[in-house]
């Protein structure tokens, strides 16, 4: 007994020295940046941002910018600036360090998708599912106080110089007659751009989006029930889409991630 | 078929010397008892390649101009292998043979970690991640082509700091051209492999020769396999000669013990045979290295054993006066300035030891160093001092001190791993010892994988980690079947022209060490739309060593345009590159459209990450 209580006790101090060795690695948090193409994916202050390293592009989904709609019409941020100011939500980026070695291992063998969380008066988490060059990117809001929303818009940030354009040709930035000239020349596409609109709306469920600094082209698919507008005043993607349960709206977006544009077109 | 050729070349660098020695052994001095055999042929073989190299070079070719050097070196090294593998037939096999049924339970076990170990370091890994591979692959190309020189900076300008011989570059050439139709990137993957399988052997067998004691052995090579020093050293993942250099060295070390243990010394011939070789295979690791043995020969023959913490206070003392007179001289000017990136404070190198073991150095380290404080074993005591003096080397704030944990690695991790045992012989119960060998194992695991993690992160590139894409390896496919032959001249940003040279074997300015004029030259086309001017300054760009190329190609790949968009000060440092391939953007694709519309450009390859441009 005396011999089994020595060896227990040897063997707790060794696995404490083990654990304490494991607490000791860094990890960065360019380690939980997830491949879906030739872009990358991962968890911000502000939202899933969608990216390439060593750029400064990022195309994010943040709760900063998705809003809710009342049945009046009113559109809210899910946290506003006063929110933001007061510091009125908490969000899990900053993980203890265990979680964050679990994590990495779990991204090391492709067990695990980046997700993010924000606690406040809403609840708010952006979960993903990533599968090669495609990923979907379920958004929760869990809020109890809901009886007057209709419309729920989950958003997606874009740059000046993009080009956004659907399957038929149609662009939704403004691009100059050179631009659209080089752009058939290069990729083959014949692009025509007539909207003055500042907030259009998309009549289809594919959207192109092609950052010319930037390899690859994003395909931005939706759901039936959900609709698409270009808010050129705000630079972002809206997919708006009529709430249907009570405290918990759920909103998925897929975006896929293509070489070319006309590999993008054919994959519809 | 091309993997196994890849591998079997890979085999041959370490096999065609390991025969050639054998066989000169086996002819000239077959009483000579050897402690490690297999060590001493590799390097005598080596070193006869290595001399009739350069007795080709400079003495056969300065005799007959009009030969070819690689015609004779190939002739030379097929006639050296048949001879060798003859002589060693019915020598050599049966001792082989031997040899392995009484180590077969050792080497699986070796082998099977190295398996673990690889298998973890390659997932989303296809291509090797060793940056300087291409530097010494496109000094084996050129000795393939014929351009041999003892200086590996009069071969190519790729090379502004001659660091070692041209030795280890000639080995990867035999092995190269003695198997045709290789995978350059696999004949490294699996160089790689065995480099990592060696490191094991010197793990496992320095503790074991220290400490007699078989598990201590066992920690020792765990530890080693898994603890990847990310930065700087690399010495399990990274084939190149600091690496090769720092094993053989420990290698040789064990030899030296074993021959006083078993009352037979090395032999003062061999062991002088073994310092050449480490020279010539890097001057600074090897120069650390012969010190080293050198001492520890001193150490037994002489019997300084008594004198052992005066050997250690002379040894700080050293390192305090190394350390005084590096804080006062600024060591910026070693390597264009290169050293001074690679000078870290103590806290710097504590956060990559940190990356390479957690905290485990630091739990584990003391245990052994009281342990052995407290015994009287002189092998232990020694291991303790050089430990002791290394460890203070590496933390000396040198340029490249860092480097020379190569070498103190394996004597701490046999300290580490005493520490671990003096813990585990605690455990009287087996069952829960076996456990507590498990959570250790699994725990280095962890370590080395969020390490791994950390090291790759700023290479992921369409889910894997890389440094080179199937794109560049593709416009490097068709450059070699286009240009090799020709005298041409491959201009793009540093780290492009690195790879794309060793790939496609055509000469850049520079490499990835592109000198500071040819930069300021290939930055001045910075947002340069007339292509008539773009064409002027490409004109201007040439290789010192071969200043007039036939034919200019400018190859503008998604990496050559980030580069174009760094700052000036990045575009002129050599550690400065841009490390993970990026493909071509819109942006980048309407300028190669600009210039390939004008008559001075004839644009003959174009994929998603690369065009290739000739220049008129």
């Amino acid at each position: 007994m005396k011999k089994i209580i020595y060896s227990v006790f040897f063997l707790s101090v060794f696995i404490i020295l083990c654990f304490i060795s494991l607490y000791g690695v860094i990890v960065s948090p360019l380690e939980l940046s997830y491949s879906v193409g030739g872009y990358q994916i991962a968890a911000f202050e502000r939202g899933l941002a969608f990216y390439q390293p060593n750029t400064r592009y990022f195309y994010t989904f943040s709760p900063f910018n998705d809003y809710i709609v009342d049945v009046d019409g009113k559109r809210m941020p899910l946290y506003s600036k006063d929110d933001v100011k007061l510091g009125k939500y908490k969000s899990d980026l900053d993980k203890p360090q265990w979680e964050k070695i679990v994590s990495v291992i779990l991204k090391y063998f492709n067990l695990s998708s980046p997700e993010i969380s924000y606690q406040g008066e809403k609840n708010v988490d952006y979960i993903t599912t990533v599968d090669g060059n495609k990923v979907i990117v379920d958004r929760y809001i869990w809020w109890k106080n809901n009886n007057s929303i209709v419309n729920t818009g989950t958003t997606l940030t874009y740059y000046p110089g993009d080009f956004i354009f659907d399957a038929g040709g149609n662009l939704y930035t403004y691009q100059s007659e050179k631009e659209i000239e080089s752009f058939k020349k290069i990729y083959g596409v014949d692009l025509r751009y007539e909207t003055t609109d500042l907030r259009v709306n998309v009549p289809t469920q594919f959207l192109f989006i092609i950052n010319p600094q930037l390899s690859g082209v994003i395909k931005l698919s939706v759901n039936d029930g959900q609709m698409i507008w270009i808010d050129r005043n705000s630079r972002l993607i809206d997919i708006e889409q009529t709430i249907k349960e009570v405290e918990k709206y759920k909103s998925s977006v897929t975006l896929e991630i293509f070489d070319t544009p006309q590999k993008a077109l054919k994959s519809i | 078929m091309i993997f196994v050729q890849s591998a079997i070349s890979a085999i041959v660098f370490f096999l065609l010397p390991v025969l050639i020695g054998g066989a000169f052994f086996i002819l000239y001095s077959k009483k000579t008892e050897l402690q490690i055999p297999v060590v001493t042929y590799f390097i005598t073989g080596a070193l006869y390649l290595y001399g009739w190299a350069l007795f080709t070079k400079y003495i056969v070719l300065s005799i007959i101009p009009h030969w070819q050097f690689q015609a004779i070196f190939r002739l030379e090294l097929i006639i050296f292998g048949v001879s060798a593998v003859l002589v060693n037939i019915g020598n050599e096999i049966e001792r082989s043979v031997d040899f392995i049924k009484t180590h077969i339970k050792t080497i699986l076990f070796l082998g099977l970690l190295a398996g673990i170990t690889y298998f973890i370091w390659h997932l989303k890994t296809p291509y090797p991640l060793n940056w300087d591979l291409y530097e010494h692959q496109i000094l084996a190309n050129l000795i393939q082509k014929g351009t041999f020189s003892f200086v590996t900076s009069q071969m190519s300008d790729a090379f502004t700091f001659n660091g070692y011989s041209s030795i280890f570059q000639t080995l990867i050439a035999s092995s190269q051209m003695l198997v045709p139709q290789i995978n350059i990137m696999q004949f490294w993957d699996s160089i790689t492999f065995i480099h990592l399988f060696l490191c094991l052997i010197a793990s496992y067998y320095l503790a074991l020769v220290v400490t007699d004691n078989e598990v201590i052995a066992g920690f020792s090579a765990v530890i080693g396999v898994l603890v990847f020093e990310s930065n700087v050293a690399y010495t399990t993942l990274f084939f190149i000669p600091q690496n090769l250099t720092a094993v053989l060295s420990i290698l040789i070390f064990i030899q030296i013990i074993l021959g006083f243990k078993q009352n037979r010394s090395i032999p003062l011939p061999i062991l002088i045979l073994s310092c050449i070789f480490l020279f010539l295979n890097h001057y600074i690791i090897g120069t650390a290295s012969i010190l080293l043995l050198v001492c520890v020969y001193l150490y037994y023959k002489y019997n300084l054993r008594v004198h052992i913490f005066r050997l250690l206070s002379l040894g700080l003392f050293i390192l305090i006066i190394l350390g005084l007179i590096a804080s006062f001289v600024s060591l910026g000017f070693v390597n264009n300035g290169e050293a001074q990136f690679y000078s870290f404070d103590i806290l710097d190198k504590l956060k990559f030891m940190q990356n390479a073991y957690g905290f485990s150095l630091l739990m584990f380290l003391p245990l052994g160093i009281i342990a052995l404080l407290k015994g009287h074993d002189i092998h232990k005591k020694l291991i303790l001092i050089i430990s002791i003096c290394l460890l203070g080397l590496v933390l000396l704030r040198l340029p490249y001190s860092l480097k020379f944990y190569v070498l103190t690695r394996f004597f701490v991790h046999v300290l580490m791993a005493i520490g671990i045992w003096k813990i585990l012989v605690a455990i009287k119960n087996s069952l829960l010892r076996d456990l507590a060998v498990i959570i250790f194992f699994l725990t280095l695991i962890v370590i080395f994988i969020t390490n791994n993690a950390y090291f790759k992160s700023i290479l992921f590139y369409k889910d894997s980690y890389i440094q080179v894409s199937k794109n560049e390896i593709d416009a490097s496919g068709f450059l070699k079947e286009k240009y090799s032959n020709e005298n041409a001249l491959l201009i793009s940003d540093p780290a492009t022209q690195n790879i794309m040279e060793a790939l496609s074997s055509v000469n850049t300015p520079g490499g990835a060490y592109m000198s500071p004029s040819m930069r300021k030259q290939l930055s001045l086309l910075h947002g340069l739309t007339n292509s008539i001017e773009v064409n002027q300054v490409l004109n201007t760009i040439h290789d010192n060593l071969e200043p007039i190329p036939n034919k200019r190609i400018f190859v503008l790949s998604g990496r050559y345009f980030s580069w174009q968009d760094s700052t000036e000060d990045e575009k002129q440092t050599y550690f400065y590159n841009i490390w993970d391939p990026t493909d071509l953007s819109f942006s980048d694709l309407k300028y190669i459209d600009l210039l390939q519309s004008d008559r001075n450009f004839n644009l003959v390859y174009l994929n998603p990450g690369v065009a290739v441009l000739e220049v008129r």
